[in-house]
């Protein structure tokens, strides 16, 4: 069965003067352990698309299916206790909670899966460690680099063991050489915890090294194709 | 999970921790506001507290005795015998007092004042001390043939121990400067200026007939006498009408009613300050949620339900709460020890501030309740973020109306009413301060919202831009133009309100002895001494504007209802039907007088038919007469049956003797009476030269001088002013705190933007200019809200209270055009350093 299945979606934005058709039935599969990646021009519809699969938003029409599960028939804090079990989220902008040190940003993914204060401060303190800030645990968003900052988010995403990870646009707001480290380090990560990766992006060269490309144009998937070689 | 559950929920109380601890920086800004209404609340409240106490351990000091007997009259001996009786061997001592207005005069030059005269002997009072100056004046005065001379009027007349004052036509030696009489306040010397003589040796002539003379005797009982038994029991036997009894007990309830009064005022106006510093507080946590709202949407998208994030931010306010009380308790604690001296001038009692903890709990469940029904506003949002705004910048979040913003403020209306209905014991008060209060907010809201919509319409656009763009920064999206406004314009308008009323009332006073406006009354004038005083009025070049001659009489039945036999279900309070009306007979109106309904009957001849009488327009509403209705008059002993003839309307302000009953002439002639007579005289020196000759040749006769009554009121404003400055100024904190909480709220944003706007070319002078601008508009608009607002006011205090024509108070208003906004500019350039000195590299990469 696959992981993740939408299923003819649509998805519709309605103001007062008139309504756009943002994702035009859209149908997709994603199977578990894979890596994959959203692209397209802007205002395709990528970010959208992205939402919808992780539960954020949902669809105007058809279906988005989690494990054989249709996201649309949960409420609101059901879906938000299945993100907390199943899945990681990376963003472009790293998001931060500005007010919490790097190690109770981690912590706190763990902690609203109710893991224990002590156990939580142990394995956030281990991921932190292996995603190389094992000097930043107590450092506040502020005082850390953008790299750094991406590097904790990753930590973040990845500490509970999630069954999938949503990264919209990961190396978006960072250098070459730096965004290059943290698609190292996110590759690395997946490897080692064998989460499926959906990403959105804009960096082809981080879209090449995923199993699979998703191209959206226009609100459609224009082309769903397979990279040969993936990069691990 | 219900909501409820949420409540204890581990992972909102741990995020609230540690997502506090790195918000520590918004302590200063969102805790003083709120804290300054509770240290309003506290301070008034505990001075509450002091001053129960104070009258509960001062009881017996405040009435003098144990008991006592008032009578219009001479004592009456079957109720002196009744409570002798009573009281049996308990009865220790008793000593009489006479009370009575009449002119003093300063033998040595000090001139004449119309003074209450306390005629009494030397076992008074049983209980506290006539404060005097010397200390052992007291002893003195009332022993010998020395006079005590409240120690205010002493300087005012330039007299001084040892000179000399005459009282009728017995002269005292001034042995002593009067500070403090038991159970009277200072006030009351502003009222009529006291001077204690001994009772033995007091002129008879000035107990006339006429003379409006209260006799009092003062019983001291021993321990365990039960006074109360003893006043019920003569209570019974009087019906009430013509003989006053006071005990420890009935003392200490009317000074304790007149205080709660007091301070139920006293604390409205903390609890107003309370809801400024509470908007304040909310507005600037709307500033401070509002960057949280990515936060917020972050935790969503890693899993946090809605209500998770929605409590650990309650939970903040809560902490946030118990800060602004701690806090607000400490100042308030402090401010109880300012209170006293404000009010001391309106209290009997020696007030000695003690902590007070009731006080101060309700100060912390009034601050917490506040703290977070105002932040609940800005909170409610935060249920409905969406996990979208994490993803996209631009999506908002929750949209639509939120129905729950309707019932939080619902909620404040109601603790508002809760509040005001518990300090003032009355629903119709609660109702009547909710409603004001509301009102306020949504006028000065108005007002505010008026100002900044016209400052972006009529600013000139090719004005300079630092003009231009300070300007803008009034309506500016995230400003807090309106809140700022609302509460330093409040607070404005409360104490300009407070000028405009004192201008009215003594404009007032003003026109009422303007020109030609007679400007002297002497009364208590007796039938034979009428001719030679208006003779001797006369023989000065002056005119007598007025006589009148005055009759006393009682109601005896109304519409053949006994007087005593009508309940209030009828509309006709009790003291209307038993009080003491002082009536005249004319076969003319005065000028000040309309006639409203039927025709005025100015004589009669014929004594067997009813009296045609006029009444006077709000006492014929008050005991619900119309023309036609038939009163019987306890005329001295003599019942004359009266019916209404016209009902009239009768100009109150004038300076001459107005009637709520006018007879006609032939029916009153013979009754004992006495008169009033009107005049006019200029200058300080011609009053005081006529005050003498009339004192030489008619002791008995005492007379008004109206310019006095100026001074008198002024001086008795200023004291009340006092309180009311006081708690004004908690509200003026307030709103100079929430402007405070609105800048350093905004600092981030205006160090953004002048980086801003000096990467592009601007001066940091040109930014300066700017800022000081946007802030000395923001006073300049408080001040003239509030002074809008207190013309407002001071109409409505001067035509609904007053019953006056409102004066204009420009010079007040004008200070606070000035002094207003030289305050905001000195705050709003608190973020100046941080603002203009910012590195634009730093603050562009960050």
């Amino acid at each position: 069965m696959s992981l993740l299945a939408v299923d003819h979606v649509t998805q519709t934005y309605t103001s007062a003067s008139r309504s756009l058709d943002v994702l035009k039935d859209v149908s997709f599969t994603v199977e578990p352990g894979t890596t994959n990646a959203i692209v397209g021009p802007s205002g395709s519809g990528k970010t959208t698309l992205l939402s919808l699969c992780a539960g954020l938003d949902r669809a105007t029409r058809g279906h988005v299916m989690f494990a054989g599960h249709d996201l649309g028939a949960l409420d609101e804090d059901q879906l938000a206790a299945w993100r907390s079990r199943e899945v990681g989220f990376v963003f472009q902008s790293f998001r931060l909670l500005p007010t919490l040190t790097a190690l109770e940003n981690v912590m706190t993914t763990l902690e609203l899966r109710g893991t224990p204060a002590k156990e939580a401060r142990r394995l956030a303190a281990e991921q932190l460690e292996q995603v190389g800030l094992k000097d930043r645990l107590d450092h506040h968003a502020i005082q850390l680099s953008g790299g750094e900052q991406q590097r904790v988010a990753l930590a973040r995403a990845f500490v509970h063991r999630p069954r999938i990870l949503f990264a919209d646009e990961p190396t978006g707001n960072l250098d070459g050489a730096t965004s290059r480290a943290v698609a190292d380090l996110l590759f690395a990560l997946h490897a080692n915890a064998g989460t499926t990766l959906v990403l959105v992006t804009h960096d082809l060269a981080l879209a090449q090294r995923t199993s699979r490309i998703l191209e959206l144009a226009d609100g459609r998937i224009a082309r769903d194709r397979v990279v040969e070689v993936a990069a691990s | 999970m219900s909501w409820w559950k949420t409540l204890f929920d581990r992972f909102a109380r741990t995020y609230a921790w540690r997502d506090a601890r790195g918000s520590l920086a918004w302590l200063p800004i969102l805790v003083p506001a709120p804290a300054i209404g509770v240290a309003a609340i506290v301070a008034v409240s505990s001075f509450g507290a002091d001053v129960e106490r104070a009258i509960d351990a001062q009881g017996k000091e405040l009435l003098g005795a144990d008991l006592r007997l008032q009578m219009a009259g001479p004592i009456d001996e079957s109720l002196d015998a009744l409570v002798r009786e009573r009281a049996g061997d308990d009865l220790r001592e008793t000593v009489d007092m006479l009370t009575f207005t009449s002119m003093a005069v300063f033998v040595d030059g000090g001139g004449t004042r119309l003074v209450q005269v306390r005629a009494t002997g030397a076992a008074y009072p049983f209980y506290g001390t006539l404060e005097t100056t010397p200390a052992a004046a007291a002893d003195l005065a009332v022993r010998g043939r020395g006079a005590l001379v409240d120690s205010s009027l002493l300087s005012q007349a330039g007299a001084s121990i040892g000179s000399v004052v005459k009282i009728g036509s017995r002269e005292y030696e001034i042995v002593g400067a009067l500070d403090k009489v038991p159970g009277e306040s200072a006030n009351e010397a502003l009222f009529g200026p006291r001077v204690f003589v001994p009772l033995e040796g007091i002129d008879d002539a000035l107990l006339a007939r006429g003379s409006r003379v209260s006799y009092r005797r003062f019983y001291a009982l021993d321990d365990g006498v039960d006074a109360d038994a003893i006043a019920d029991a003569i209570q019974e036997q009087t019906d009430g009408t013509d003989v006053r009894v006071a005990t420890v007990r009935t003392t200490q309830e009317n000074f304790g009613r007149q205080l709660r009064n007091l301070r139920s005022f006293l604390q409205l106006v903390g609890f107003v300050a309370l809801i400024l510093g509470g908007l304040g507080a909310g507005s600037a946590m709307l500033i401070h949620l509002r960057g949280k709202l990515e936060a917020a949407a972050t935790l969503r998208c890693l899993g946090a339900r809605a209500g998770q994030v929605f409590v650990a931010h309650v939970f903040q306010v809560i902490a946030l709460g118990v800060c602004s009380a701690i806090i607000g308790v400490t100042v308030g604690l402090a401010a109880q020890q300012l209170l006293p001296g404000a009010v001391q001038s309106m209290l009997p009692v020696d007030i000695e501030p003690r902590v007070d903890l009731p006080s101060i709990a309700v100060g912390v469940v009034t601050g917490l309740f506040a703290a977070i029904l105002f932040a609940l506003l800005p909170l409610l949002p935060l249920r409905r973020v969406s996990p979208l705004v994490a993803v996209r910048a631009s999506f908002f979040g929750a949209e639509g109306r939120d129905p729950w913003r309707f019932a939080v403020w619902a909620l404040l209306l109601l603790a508002i009413f809760g509040f005001a209905t518990v300090q003032t014991g009355r629903v119709e008060s609660g109702l009547g301060f909710t409603g004001t209060v509301a009102g306020l907010f949504l006028v000065l809201a108005a007002c505010a919202r008026a100002t900044t919509w016209l400052a972006r319409k009529l600013v000139p656009k090719d004005i300079a831009f630092a003009t231009r763009y300070g300007l803008s920064g009034l309506h500016r999206p995230g400003s807090q133009t309106i809140a700022v406004l609302v509460a330093l314009g409040l607070g404005t308008a409360a104490l300009l309100t407070l000028v405009q009323a004192r201008s009215t009332l003594l404009a007032e006073i003003e026109t009422i002895s303007g020109e030609g406006e007679p400007n002297i009354i002497f009364f208590d004038v007796q039938d034979d001494q009428v001719d030679g005083l208006a003779q001797l009025i006369r023989a000065q070049g002056l005119e007598v504007a007025q006589q009148a001659p005055i009759i006393t009489m009682r109601i005896r039945s109304v519409n053949g209802v006994k007087s005593q036999d009508i309940t209030e279900d009828s509309g006709r309070p009790r003291w209307a039907l038993r009080r003491e009306y002082r009536s005249t007979y004319r076969d003319f109106l005065e000028h000040t007088e309309t006639i409203i309904d039927g025709t005025f009957t100015g004589a009669v001849t014929d004594l067997t038919k009813p009296v045609p009488i006029s009444i006077e327009q709000d006492i014929a509403e008050r005991l619900a007469l119309e023309r036609g209705d038939r009163l019987v008059f306890d005329v001295q002993g003599q019942d004359v049956d009266c019916v209404v003839d016209s009902i009239r309307r009768v100009n109150w302000r004038a300076v001459r003797p107005n009637f709520y009953m006018v007879f006609p002439t032939g029916v009153l002639e013979q009754a004992p009476k006495f008169h009033v007579l009107v005049t006019r005289a200029d200058g300080a020196a011609a009053i005081g030269a006529l005050q003498r000759r009339v004192l030489d040749g008619y002791p008995n006769v005492s007379s008004i001088d109206v310019t006095s009554i100026l001074a008198t009121a002024d001086q008795l404003f200023e004291r009340v002013g006092s309180a009311i400055r006081f708690m004004a100024a908690f509200s003026i904190v307030a709103g100079l705190l929430v402007l405070v909480g609105a800048v350093l709220a905004s600092r981030a944003q205006r160090v953004e933007e002048s980086v801003l706007l000096r990467v592009l070319g601007a001066s940091r002078k040109t930014v300066a200019s700017s800022l000081a601008l946007e802030y000395a508009a923001l006073g300049f608009l408080a001040a003239l809200v509030g002074g809008v607002l207190s013309c407002g006011l001071g109409w409505l205090v001067a035509t609904q209270w007053f019953d006056a024509t409102f004066a204009f108070a420009p010079g007040s208003i004008a200070i606070a055009l000035v002094a207003l906004p030289a305050l905001t500019v000195t705050l709003g350039l608190l973020n100046r350093k941080a603002v203009l000195d910012a590195p634009p590299l730093a603050a562009l990469r960050a």
